[in-house]
């Protein structure tokens, strides 16, 4: 064993000073034969004669060399070198062949590689907390954002519902509690002179960060205590709102802080990967504990209503505890507390029966997202796998027809020995350079595609929490896909090209017309074509709906038309006040140039 | 591997490396000092072809039992000396006692009627 690796070692370091090695094998070799000769002369030979017969006696040198040589190197790693210098200079000679095909493979794998990138994120990812894999969410599917009565598949929960679910469900180390739908806050810091700015904000129960195993980036988080009735209200501050709107002002921490017009001060900072357990658009900026709920929602207050179900669930399960039976528990529990609610009408009584609670993971937050967007990522991916096939058969025709132009070479290197193998692997090596090279320039096409697909999908959103930059696992997949395309697109060209006759082709080389496309390039062709067909079909009839969804008839001008949203409750204003809000709205906002009229609508 | 004789035949495998390296036990020499060297002493039986003589140098060499070096000959010329590492010499102890053994076995088969 040890004996081998020496041996590797040795001839990796002779493969290194290839040159010097070729030298000296010649150098050996002569000397002998010199010799040799020599001492036929001394022998009586005449001088031309003598070298004859030390030649003879010899044997082939170029052969014996050979053999040597390939003692001495490790022939199939030169070999790979080799067909890896000869594809380089091949490709380097025809520039236009190889814009071409790289381009063509940077559209396709790009194309793939962004959409799997927003699969990872969207899909696949796992939410920035620890243990991810305990995390369950009571209830599945995405229902929203404040139902009463019977749902069936209990997804969402009041407040009365989630207190007894956590006090009685001991498989749970812990259950936390967080508002289906976000809210708009209006805060401003105490104090400041400036206007109070919408902020988005999310209810959560104290233990919400503890659930999650999340520790804050500065300040502390929520605790159990912060979420009592009797606690000063806090607030918990996103990073990036630090960053965004604070510029990291350290005084935010502890700071004194004007929400929805109540005094509330922000304890902490969340780390900067966290953006909330959901991934959706604009993510909270502010975490606020239930406790707070009337104080900043005096109108419309959910949390006292046990029948109005509004809160998501999420808890940690024990390491002991098997999510089925926990799921039984859970139901029996939900069916315990509607049967003792008095609100269900007598002809619903038999429906308790029937609800029950699925446990889901929620080790990737809960999927909203990725309810929505799915069916449209499903489908970005069949048609990026179509265009990839389309490149494939793009390429790999433009290697069957550079096999063609090439034959001449190919029937000398077949005439010289080289065995049908040692053909393949250049032709397939080149092929795998081109994919190499098509997978790199393909990365920047999957960033820019990233991007403009989120623009697109979210517009007017100010932050989505998907991360466009390359991580690891897209750029594995990016160099994992380029091989497989590499292998599907120069397989079999290679294997057409190194069928060649050494004497048919050179015979017919000095023609320079060609009998026009074979067989399998008319076949690429038609594939190609089909497959473009399939593409543009399906454009259109997109394009189209697009088309009338943008033209839809609303029954009025909507023109020059502008909608402006107003929250009053957030700056405090109280019922009996809005009369003249709004009607001091409406007379300053028709005052503005520009402005032909104004109207209320609810 | 070659070698002509009185009676042709093989050799065993690995004869040659043994000879080769018996070879370089008292010096270094270059390839075709050892095959002269071969031929003188066994008195012409054995003469080692040069297609058989430098792979078999060259394998011992990557096997680490010789070690080579540029140097001039007799007669001013450059040449490639080999010799013994230590590895080599132990090598060529082990190897001469199983050819003693080996053709002590064969000997005493043959002797019997």
């Amino acid at each position: 064993m040890q004996g081998w690796r020496n041996k590797t070692w040795r001839r990796a370091k002779a493969m290194w000073k290839r040159p010097q090695l070729d030298r000296d094998l010649h150098d050996e070799v002569a000397f002998h034969l010199a010799m040799r000769e020599e001492k036929n002369r001394r022998a009586g030979m005449a001088p031309e004669e003598a070298r004859y017969a030390a030649r003879r006696q010899f044997g082939n040198p170029t052969s014996l060399e050979e053999r040597s040589r390939e003692m001495w190197t490790l022939v199939s790693v030169e070999g790979l070198l080799q067909d890896i210098r000869l594809g380089a200079r091949k490709l380097r000679k025809s520039p236009g062949f190889t814009f071409v095909a790289v381009l063509t493979l940077a559209l396709g794998i790009g194309a793939n590689t962004a959409i799997f990138s927003l699969i990872h994120t969207v899909m696949l990812k796992s939410l920035p907390v620890s243990n991810p894999r305990e995390l369950y969410r009571l209830g599945a599917g995405t229902s929203c954002c404040v139902l009463d009565g019977l749902q069936g598949n209990f997804g969402i929960f009041s407040y009365s519902l989630y207190q007894q679910l956590e006090a009685n469900t001991p498989e749970f180390s812990e259950m936390a509690a967080f508002g289906g739908a976000l809210n708009f806050l209006s805060v401003r810091r105490a104090g400041a002179a400036g206007r109070a700015e919408p902020y988005v904000g999310e209810f959560v129960s104290g233990n919400y960060f503890s659930t999650f195993g999340l520790g804050a980036y500065s300040g502390r988080l929520l605790s159990a205590s912060d979420d009592l009735p009797s606690a000063p209200p806090v607030a918990v501050m996103s990073y990036r709102a630090w960053r965004e709107h604070y510029s990291l002002d350290p005084s935010v921490i502890g700071g004194s802080f004007l929400v929805n017009g109540h005094p509330a001060t922000v304890v902490g900072v969340t780390p900067p990967e966290f953006f909330g357990e959901t991934l959706r658009r604009d993510p909270p900026d502010f975490w606020v504990p239930l406790a707070d709920e009337p104080l900043l929602r005096p109108d419309g207050s959910l949390l006292t209503h046990p029948e109005l179900h509004w809160l998501y669930v999420v808890g940690r399960i024990k390491p002991e505890a098997k999510p089925t039976q926990v799921e039984a528990r859970v139901t029996l529990e939900v069916q315990q507390w509607l049967t003792s609610q008095g609100q269900i009408p007598e002809t619903f009584r038999g429906e308790i029966a029937k609800q029950h609670v699925t446990l889901s993971p929620a080790g990737s937050g809960v999927a909203r997202l990725r309810a929505n967007y799915a069916d449209g990522l499903r489908l970005l991916a069949a048609a990026s796998g179509l265009v990839l096939l389309i490149a494939c058969a793009n390429v790999a025709n433009l290697l069957l027809a550079q096999g063609t132009a090439q034959r001449a070479q190919t029937a000398m290197r077949v005439a010289l020995g080289a065995p049908r193998f040692r053909l393949i692997r250049q032709a397939l090596t080149e092929g795998l350079m081109l994919g190499l090279l098509g997978g790199a320039a393909g990365l920047a096409v999957a960033y820019v595609g990233t991007q403009v697909i989120l623009s697109l999908a979210f517009r007017g959103a100010h932050y989505v929490p998907i991360d466009t930059a390359p991580s690891l696992p897209v750029v594995a997949f990016a160099a994992l896909l380029s091989v497989l395309t590499s292998v599907t697109f120069a397989a079999a060209p290679a294997w057409i090209s190194s069928r060649a006759d050494a004497g048919e082709a050179l015979r017919g080389a000095q023609r320079s017309i060609h009998e026009g496309s074979s067989v399998p390039q008319k076949s690429l062709i038609v594939l190609q074509a089909a497959l473009s067909l399939v593409l543009l079909a399906g454009a259109g009839l997109l394009t189209e709906s697009l088309r009338n969804l943008e033209s839809q008839q609303f029954g009025f001008e909507t023109d020059g038309r502008l909608i402006v949203k107003v929250d009053p409750g957030l700056a405090g204003y109280t019922a009996d006040r809005l009369d003249g809000l709004y009607r001091t709205l409406r007379e300053r906002l028709g005052q503005i140039p520009g402005v032909e009229s104004v109207s209320l609508s609810l | 591997m070659k070698a002509k004789r009185e009676n042709p035949g093989d050799l065993l495998q690995g004869t040659l490396d043994l000879l080769i390296l018996k070879a370089l036990a008292r010096g270094a020499r270059h390839g075709y000092g050892v095959a002269e060297w071969i031929h003188e002493t066994s008195r012409d039986i054995l003469r080692v072809e040069e297609g058989a003589l430098y792979p078999a140098l060259h394998r011992l060499e990557l096997r680490g039992l010789l070690r080579s070096e540029w140097g001039a000959s007799d007669n001013n010329r450059r040449a490639k000396f080999y010799s013994l590492t230590v590895a080599g010499g132990k090598q060529l102890g082990e190897e001469t006692a199983f050819w003693h053994r080996m053709s002590g076995a064969v000997a005493r088969i043959l002797q019997t009627a």
